[in-house]
């Protein structure tokens, strides 16, 4: 049985009608031997000075081991590159920690990984990766009409108005190519057929790992009361207040299934009533969420407004650098009206605020962590606060701490008097070290789904096609594997450079796509995945014609081959 | 027998050696390339966010004050705390040590006292087809790389048969009250058993191979030769007379071993997704947690270190012959 998420489902209907801008057509060459190797266009110039010949282009990325799939689509491109541009690159693959520190350093020309929107939230994208000041551009794109669009649409609380926009800043991105995109990833996992009514399943942007499937699953037999999971990662951290907590998703998951939010994004990626049954927007900058009333916490005292004001306030006071972004640079005051109302006043309009800051924030009972801070005197930096069995989590969520051995096995048991309390007895993480070993657990029932699967996908996908008792799901995610290039240094500071990189690798795709991703992905051509449909826009412009089209478009900005077919600047430029 | 100056002598060479040895590594892993924050694999933090944290782990101090800060606070067995799990680095040390140690000591155990048994009777019984069959097959398993072992005992008594867990330390649901009850229980020694039999047919070969050369000069020594004059049984004459002298390159061997059975066998530890010191070490050192990789390695050349001190004086008590310190 394959069962297809929501988010998964507009797999197949995006076409690639979106057509490249205002580029020109492909003029013929003087030496008429025209072909696929875009020579036709090109212009070949003798006793080019040295200093116009291009140095070699560095293509930071990921090492083979860690990722196949990706490794082979940057060899490809790569390749594609040097042999039928003369544009000489350099695979550079580097351990997964250097990769962001070269980043962030300016020490590449481009460099490849996967990224994904927030809880579906563009702005996540739009400001903080493109934005002039965003907090991770790391690419040093710059423009001003860019810069005015994307906090234009953080504000804007219309939402058609505000789709218009984001589908503008798409276009931006579009047409001067910081990023460059080699597929939208479509995931796959497996689950245990036999042990659950597969109608119950929820498929999010996440797979199978969200909390609408360990909440509505519902078990057969005895065997599916237990949820046995992998996590690729053992779980390090979870105290919800550390920044470690929040991110990777071996922490991030046990986090979200212990504590309540106020809202949630369900599996369609909309906002949905969670411990707030409502909200309203008074104004741009003051919204009143109301309290599910009857909640509690795991050790039973009540959940209520003064514990949802004590966790932004102390948020607020303390500055825990995991918030900084959400919480502390936007929230200007929080106060309650009784047990079930909240009022937030923002510093300015921020439209994002109910998925980025009411969606992701943990309600921390007031009583329980007050204490935690004394008992260990941590008052000022309660992030540092480490959390074990012997001080363990606290919260109101749907699933409660039962035991940890940090890198074995985490249990967390339901917490049966939550709202939407679990059909299961209990969620259990144990970390398997290898692909093969998790394969194996999944087929003599140690595991009962795959929340990660890092293997070969063919390989289990192969096994649910021969065992009835295996079930499968697909999902597009919210991300896409992209090419970043660095816009502050010759080659990619130039835009006719960086649009002809776009169109080898739009010609690229579905070869890496069939090849290095065993056609489990989408051509893309913009940052917004499909999947949030309300915001992708399908006619971003992007640039085809494959080599001939990447020779034209440089051809018409100056850029000349010598005999030996090596790329050489148009004059009055040089490299690094 | 022994020197109380050289014992004096040696241990202060073992703090001298210990400290160098720290610092080095304290210099060593600040320059891998990386650095503690990309650790932080949340790409969404912000650059502020990150300038607190390194702040918080005092890392935008001068080089020569991190190390004075790190040096003083050894001193006082504070490893101080992990970037990536945000504890402290002793009690996750400890935890790692101790499931590394309920794996490889009972290996060695298992594997020393098989080995020695099976090295002194092939010795016994040198010059015949059995000793020469015995010897290939010890030989044929001692050249098997250990992880590939461990992938076919997996395969065949996991995978294909079901006879033993995937992997992992214990089974799901099960709870101890106590630390000896957690490494005495049932659920524990049936996830132990793979480990340990694998480990257990590389190791063996070891003493085994020692205390079969060993035995075969002494038997050539003339007390032997008396002892069996006298009418000893062989039995006797094997195990009282000459295994007991045989067998003090295998101590050695064996304090040797402990030593570095800190370090743990990590390819045997993630073939069987043991959660072990081994595998830590190698992680530590990719996310570049530097306290956590300082304390691991510094444990582990102190063990080192010390088993062999430890080495060196078991021998003069088992060989009254042996004096140290005396020129």
């Amino acid at each position: 049985m394959r069962k297809m998420g929501a988010a998964g489902a507009a797999i197949g209907s995006v076409s690639i009608a979106g057509c490249s801008g205002e580029q020109t057509t492909t003029t013929d060459g003087g030496d008429g031997s025209g072909g696929g190797d875009g020579s036709g266009a090109r212009v070949v110039e003798e006793d080019l000075p040295e200093e116009r010949m291009m140095d070699d282009v560095i293509h930071l990325a990921y090492t083979e081991q860690y990722n196949p799939g990706r490794y082979q689509a940057n060899r490809l491109v790569d390749q594609r590159l040097t042999d039928e541009m003369g544009i000489p690159t350099v695979t550079d693959p580097v351990e997964a920690t250097v990769v962001s520190s070269r980043e962030q350093a300016g020490e590449y020309d481009m460099v490849t990984y996967r990224w994904t929107a927030n809880n579906g939230e563009p702005d996540s994208i739009i400001v903080t990766r493109f934005a002039s000041d965003g907090s991770e551009n790391w690419t040093g794109f710059s423009s001003e009409e860019y810069d005015e669009i994307a906090y234009e649409q953080r504000q804007e609380t219309d939402r058609d108005a505000r789709q218009e926009l984001v589908h503008q800043a798409q276009d931006i991105i579009g047409e001067q190519r910081p990023e460059n995109q080699f597929l939208f990833n479509e995931y796959y996992y497996a689950f245990r057929s036999d042990r659950f009514e597969e109608d119950s399943v929820v498929v999010t942007d996440t797979g199978l790992r969200n909390i609408w499937n360990y909440t509505q699953i519902e078990p057969k037999n005895e065997e599916g009361n237990t949820i046995v999971t992998n996590n690729w990662d053992p779980s390090d951290q979870l105290n919800p207040l550390n920044a470690n907590a929040i991110g990777p998703s071996r922490n991030w998951v046990p986090t979200r299934f212990m504590h309540d939010m106020l809202i949630r994004t369900g599996p369609e990626l909309e906002a949905q009533p969670w411990a707030a049954t409502e909200w309203e927007w008074e104004d741009d900058t003051t919204v009143t969420f109301q309290l599910r009333e009857g909640m509690t916490f795991h050790d039973g005292e009540p959940v209520t407004a003064s514990d949802v004001v004590w966790t932004y306030q102390m948020m607020l006071d303390k500055e825990p650098p995991a918030y900084l972004n959400n919480v502390v640079q936007v929230v200007d005051s929080v106060e309650q009206d009784g047990d079930y109302t909240v009022t937030f006043t923002l510093e300015e309009a921020y439209v994002p605020f109910i998925k980025t800051t009411a969606g992701i924030v943990p309600i921390l009972p007031e009583h329980y962590w007050t204490q935690l801070m004394e008992e260990t005197g941590t008052t000022e930096q309660p992030w540092q606060i480490s959390i074990t069995d012997d001080r363990p989590v606290v919260g109101s969520g749907p699933f409660q701490w039962g035991t940890w051995d940090q890198g074995s096995r985490f249990e967390m048991p339901s917490f049966d008097d939550h709202f939407m309390a679990p059909n299961i007895d209990m969620r259990v993480q144990r970390p398997l070290s290898t692909t093969d070993a998790e394969y194996e657990a999944l087929l003599n029932g140690d595991y009962d789904l795959l929340d990660f699967w890092f293997g070969d996908t063919e390989q289990l996908a192969g096994a649910v096609e021969e065992n009835d008792f295996l079930g499968s799901v697909e999902t597009l995610g919210t991300g896409r594997q992209s090419a970043w290039v660095n816009c502050q240094r010759p080659p990619f500071d130039h835009v006719p450079m960086r649009q002809a990189f776009n169109a080898v690798v739009n010609d690229s795709q579905q070869t890496i796509i069939n090849e290095a991703f065993d056609g489990f992905g989408q051509e893309a051509h913009t940052f917004i995945n499909p999947s949030l449909t309300f915001w992708h826009n399908e006619d971003t412009t992007f640039f085809d014609g494959g080599i001939e089209g990447a020779t034209t478009i440089l051809a018409d900005a100056g850029y000349v081959w010598d005999s030996d077919g090596n790329i050489h600047y148009p004059e009055g430029m040089t490299g690094k | 027998m022994v020197n109380k100056r050289y014992i004096a002598r040696r241990l202060a060479l073992m703090v001298l050696s210990i400290f160098i040895v720290i610092t080095i590594l304290f210099f060593l892993f600040r320059q891998v390339p990386g650095g503690p924050m990309s650790a932080f694999t949340n790409p969404r933090m912000s650059q502020a966010a990150r300038q607190a944290i390194i702040e918080q782990y005092g890392l935008n101090d001068p080089l020569w004050r991190q190390y004075l800060r790190y040096m003083v606070n050894v001193v006082q067995l504070d490893f101080g705390q992990s970037f990536y799990y945000g504890n402290s680095v002793s009690s996750l040390i400890f935890d790692r040590f101790v499931n590394t140690m309920s794996l490889m000591l009972t290996a060695f155990v298992i594997s020393y006292t098989v080995g020695t048994y099976l090295g002194a009777q092939l010795g016994w019984i040198r010059g015949t087809t059995k000793e020469r069959l015995g010897m290939v097959a010890v030989l044929f398993v001692r050249s098997m790389p250990v992880f590939w072992t461990g992938m076919v005992v997996l395969y065949v008594f996991s995978f294909q048969l079901g006879l033993f867990p995937i992997g992992g330390m214990r089974g799901t649901g099960a709870s101890y009250s106590t630390m000896a009850e957690k490494f005495l229980s049932t659920d524990f020694l049936y996830h132990v058993a793979l480990p340990v039999f694998t480990l257990c047919t590389y190791y063996t070969g070891l003493p085994l191979l020692l205390m079969r050369n060993n035995l075969l000069e002494v038997l050539s020594e003339s007390y032997i030769d008396t002892a069996r004059a006298k009418g000893l049984t062989s039995r006797r004459v094997l195990f009282v007379h000459a295994a007991r002298n045989a067998i003090l390159p295998v101590v050695t061997a064996f304090a040797i071993a402990i030593g570095f059975a800190v370090g743990g066998q990590v390819l045997i530890e993630t073939v069987y997704s043991w959660p072990g010191l081994g595998r830590e070490m190698v992680q530590a050192s990719l996310r570049s947690d530097y306290p956590v990789a300082q304390a691991a390695f510094a444990l582990l050349s102190v063990i080192v270190i010390t088993m062999n001190f430890v080495a060196d004086i078991a021998y003069t008590y088992l060989d009254p012959r042996v004096s140290l310190g005396e020129s």
